[in-house]
């Protein structure tokens, strides 16, 4: 378990963390007063959500507790980033996609168009300079567009957004 | 007990052409994933997945046994020649692999690792076939409390077994139960928690939450290790196969290993690296020259290689007998299975023996077929690790996309996608485990049925969870592992 000995950047977190998961099991807790009341059994449905609520407040509670030690000592670098990480591409990478399920998501385009777009756009956003294959960027793209639409919709009989 | 004439049926039955096809496939896409450093088997089976939606159960249970299978494997391959684990069980393997492939024997290395994975994985499927009818005999007498109970001890023992915190183990375990919560009550059909969300009267889709889970996060933490360098060590392949006279030698580090990873592979939690460094560890203290492991010695790859591909046949046992999965790539398969109303357990044993032993023999098939595609193959595979990244993982975010929508035709569960990528993206980032996540929402619905069936049946009294011997044992595994690491790690400081 985390003693004493944390870093100061994953202490707040844990302490937004708690105070997270303590604000959800409010209001989750008040949102089980609008189940029913038992029928069926002696519990009903709002039982089991309320312990574990409980569990996940009294879990909050300690993680806060843990959190807030006497003494705090710097422990340095988290050792499990990686050096330097690329948070501009990872981050980028999830806009552009949730760009593109955003697109998908009122039927304005089918799957098929929307993919030869998405594909080859993030296929050179994360390229590095001299690592730009556009042989395997078109090939990739086609298959992905087309030979998906093809396969899913002719063959297995999915349908795609 | 074990039924000889369901196991011949399934012998024959995997022997058909289409089923063979389908695991030879899928083991050699799972080797390859497991060997590009950032993809694991986790996330190679819940990809998979949607893809065997619209196949008879026993058809895509093959193919994904068949990427769990590869994908533990798969490994080894940028443990020996990147220095990078490919997948977290092969983490043990390159502390001798690396060494010995630097030394200038790759293919020794590399054919080191592929015998052993196949007998370790072997020895565990047998295991698999003789443990798992009796415990589902022993499982079939256990009622509702029992149930519940074993739920709860899974769940924490998943919880403070696995790195890292146990508060926080606990935690994620929770909120995987609260969402599990989401939707209709298991007895009276009450919605809970849609907040007037008619997508969310049905609860949660099991795809959007494993692949979301597995998937998003995974392809955003390697992104962020794309600028990293890897040093790839040239592979000029000779001396592949080794001899007989040294894997006679090796046959009680085999024994060992294979004992230890299946035992680990049983318990829920550990998972594959924890066998693998555990059973390196106990090959260095009994050998005669510990001081040379970590310089390429092939005792330690056969350690860690033996170990890592046992505990796929030991973690296999519970999902099966008692429906709880061991490790997280355990999780999604139990995904696999119940996204085709196929509910493990010990009634499995009874109501679908054909699919049981189908899933016995063909495991059985895909640690034959390793070796095969290792040894055959292995040139072909190794380039695969050339494949930038910039190309695989635009490609993973569409399968992503297409099998999870395909499961219900619905954006919804696209976007489900997104959210639960989110959260398991600050979940690991900030140390929170997703293993006891997945397991809670999975089988938090059932715990919950079994307790309120247990409560009717004794009138609401809680007495017959701590006065039934099962239940009361199970409850009593689960405060042991909770304390147990504490005392440990205080019994640790006390000694430094």
């Amino acid at each position: 378990m985390n003693g004493p000995n944390i870093d100061t950047e994953r202490r707040w977190a844990d302490i937004v963390a708690a105070l997270i998961f303590l604000t959800i099991s409010a209001g989750l807790y008040l949102e089980t007063f609008r189940m029913p009341p038992p029928h069926l059994d002696l519990l009903g449905p709002a039982f089991f959500p309320r312990l574990m609520i409980a569990g996940l407040a009294l879990l909050g509670i300690i993680l806060l507790l843990q959190a807030i030690p006497k003494r705090v000592k710097r422990m340095g670098k988290n050792e499990n980033l990686p050096e330097n990480p690329a948070y501009l591409m990872s981050w980028g990478t999830f806009g552009f996609f949730t760009l593109y399920v955003l697109v998908l998501s009122p039927g304005w385009i089918h799957y098929t168009v929307a993919t030869l777009v998405f594909l080859p756009a993030m296929m050179l956003f994360l390229a590095t300079k001299r690592r730009k294959n556009w042989t395997a960027v078109i090939l990739i793209t086609l298959a992905g567009s087309f030979g998906i639409t093809y396969l899913f919709e002719q063959h297995l009989g999915f349908f795609l957004p | 007990m074990f039924q000889i004439e369901h196991f011949v049926q399934a012998f024959f039955a995997t022997f058909h052409f289409q089923l063979l096809i389908l695991n030879f496939t899928g083991v050699i896409i799972g080797i390859i994933v497991g060997a590009i450093p950032g993809l694991t088997a986790t996330m190679a089976v819940a990809t998979a997945i949607p893809f065997t939606f619209g196949a008879e159960p026993v058809t895509g249970l093959v193919f994904l046994i068949g990427i769990y299978t590869g994908g533990i494997t798969g490994g080894l391959i940028s443990a020996t020649l990147l220095r990078v684990p490919g997948t977290p069980s092969s983490i043990a393997t390159l502390f001798d692999g690396y060494p010995m492939a630097k030394n200038g024997q790759p293919g020794r290395a590399l054919g080191i690792a592929t015998i052993s994975s196949f007998i370790g994985g072997m020895f565990s499927a047998f295991c698999l076939i003789f443990i798992s009818p009796p415990l589902a005999n022993i499982a079939l007498k256990m009622g509702p409390f029992e149930y519940f109970s074993l739920i709860i001890m899974a769940l924490v023992m998943i919880a403070s077994l696995i790195k890292g915190s146990t508060i926080k183990g606990l935690i994620v375990a929770v909120v995987g139960l609260l969402f599990g919560t989401v939707g209709m009550a298991p007895l009276g059909g009450t919605v809970r928690f849609s907040f007037g969300f008619n997508a969310l009267e049905g609860g949660f889709s099991l795809i959007p939450v494993l692949i979301g889970l597995f998937a998003i996060p995974e392809i955003m933490r390697d992104i962020e290790k794309i600028r990293m360098p890897m040093e790839k060590i040239p592979t000029r392949l000779t001396n592949v196969f080794p001899k007989f006279s040294e894997l006679n030698r090796w046959k009680g580090n085999f024994l060992r290993s294979s004992i230890t990873g299946t035992w680990i592979g049983l318990l829920p939690g550990i998972g594959g690296a924890a066998a693998g460094i555990i059973a390196y560890g106990q090959a260095k203290q009994a050998s005669k020259h510990p001081e040379k492991f970590g310089t390429g010695i092939p005792e330690g790859i056969v350690a860690s290689e033996t170990a890592n591909n046992a505990t796929v046949g030991g973690a296999l046992i519970p999902l099966f007998t008692m429906g709880i999965p061991g490790s997280a790539v355990d999780a999604v398969l139990l995904g696999g299975l119940m996204i085709h109303n196929l509910q493990p357990g010990p009634l499995l044993f009874q109501n679908h023996p054909d699919v049981v032993y189908t899933c016995f023999v063909s495991f059985v098939l895909s640690n034959l077929f390793l070796p095969i595609i290792l040894f055959g193959g292995i040139r072909g595979i190794i380039k695969t690790l050339d494949i930038p990244k910039h190309i695989i993982h635009p490609a993973i975010l569409i399968f992503c996309v297409v099998g999870t929508f395909a499961c219900n035709n619905r954006m919804f569960d696209v976007w489900s996608l997104i959210v639960f990528g989110l959260i398991g993206y600050f979940f690991e980032k900030y140390g929170y485990n997703l293993q006891p996540f997945i397991l809670g929402i999975m089988l938090g619905p059932i715990a919950e049925k079994e307790l309120r069936v247990g409560l009717m049946a004794s009138d609401g009294s809680f007495l017959p969870i701590i006065a039934r011997p099962f239940s009361a044992l199970f409850l009593a595994i689960a405060i042991i592992s909770l304390v147990l690491p504490y005392f440990m790690s205080q019994r640790q400081k006390k000694k430094t």
